[in-house]
């Protein structure tokens, strides 16, 4: 089954996940550099866009939202090595992240089903 | 995107937590196999007319693609310390032989560390199969 049409709830779905991905890759990549000397970890915002995005109105069918995926250094404190990893604030994030992400799976496949029995599919 | 093609971009980008997750506890079992090695040679002795045992530390540096590496080896000192030892058969005319410039206090700390940064990597690894598995239901109907 492919899909010619996106609509704005897809559009929204997809770009949402998207960030999320982002946000598993920095994560392991901050948690693999746990033991690196002089190494700053790094988050992800990208909800303050896309919700922005949604709220002005810029979310339309078939156009991806303009979000801005802003990586910021993070502000824990430096440690040993001066390296500022927290390893309990990425392994919380991970998990939270795997959780966010395995929800909006959910929800994606669930649209498309839905899109599928309205279409008569 | 279908479902499948959304499905399949996502199941991607578990291969890559993977690799980043199986690179990192490379560098960090290399990290705990030099440590044993470390330990194991705080007792081993040299004359003092030669170099110390010097003990190996790898060097960890951030992969830009993702993740860490091992760039290089740091070697403790090879002066090592002089340490009297008039019976041992490596003693010079002074009755001293060079000991290593190992801190057992040290590995032992950097063991734990090293051990740490491991199980850290091996929940990644576990994340990257859920992440997988979520993909993967995206895809099904």
């Amino acid at each position: 089954m492919s899909f010619a049409v996106s609509d704005a709830v897809s559009e929204v779905l997809h770009t949402a996940l998207d960030g999320l991905t982002m946000r598993q890759n920095v994560t392991s990549n901050n948690i693999a550099n746990v033991d690196t000397p002089n190494f700053r970890a790094s988050s992800i915002d990208f909800e303050t866009s896309l919700r922005a995005a949604i709220d002005d109105g810029e979310v339309s069918d078939n156009a991806m939202p303009s979000v801005d995926v802003t990586t910021t250094p993070t502000d824990t404190p430096v440690g040993a090595n001066n390296n500022n990893v927290d390893l309990r604030k990425e392994e919380v994030a991970m998990v939270q992240t795997q959780y966010q992400y395995q929800v909006l799976g959910q929800a994606i496949g669930d649209h498309y089903r839905l899109t599928q029995i309205a279409t008569g599919m | 995107m279908g479902a499948r093609s959304e499905a399949s971009t996502r199941m991607s980008n578990a291969f890559n937590l993977l690799r980043v997750a199986d690179e990192a506890m490379g560098a960090h079992q290399t990290w705990m196999d030099a440590l044993g090695d470390n330990i194991a040679n705080v007792n081993t002795y040299q004359p003092t007319s030669g170099n110390a045992f010097q003990a190996q530390y790898p060097i960890f540096q951030a992969d830009p693609s993702g993740g860490v590496r091992v760039a290089g080896v740091a070697q403790s000192d090879p002066q090592g310390r002089e340490v009297s030892m008039p019976d041992s058969p490596l003693a010079d005319a002074d009755g001293y032989v060079r000991a290593p410039d190992i801190d057992m206090s040290s590995e032992m700390s950097q063991l734990i560390m090293a051990q740490r940064g491991y199980e850290a990597s091996v929940d990644v690894t576990k994340t990257a199969q859920t992440t997988y598995n979520a993909a993967l239901s995206i895809g099904q109907k």
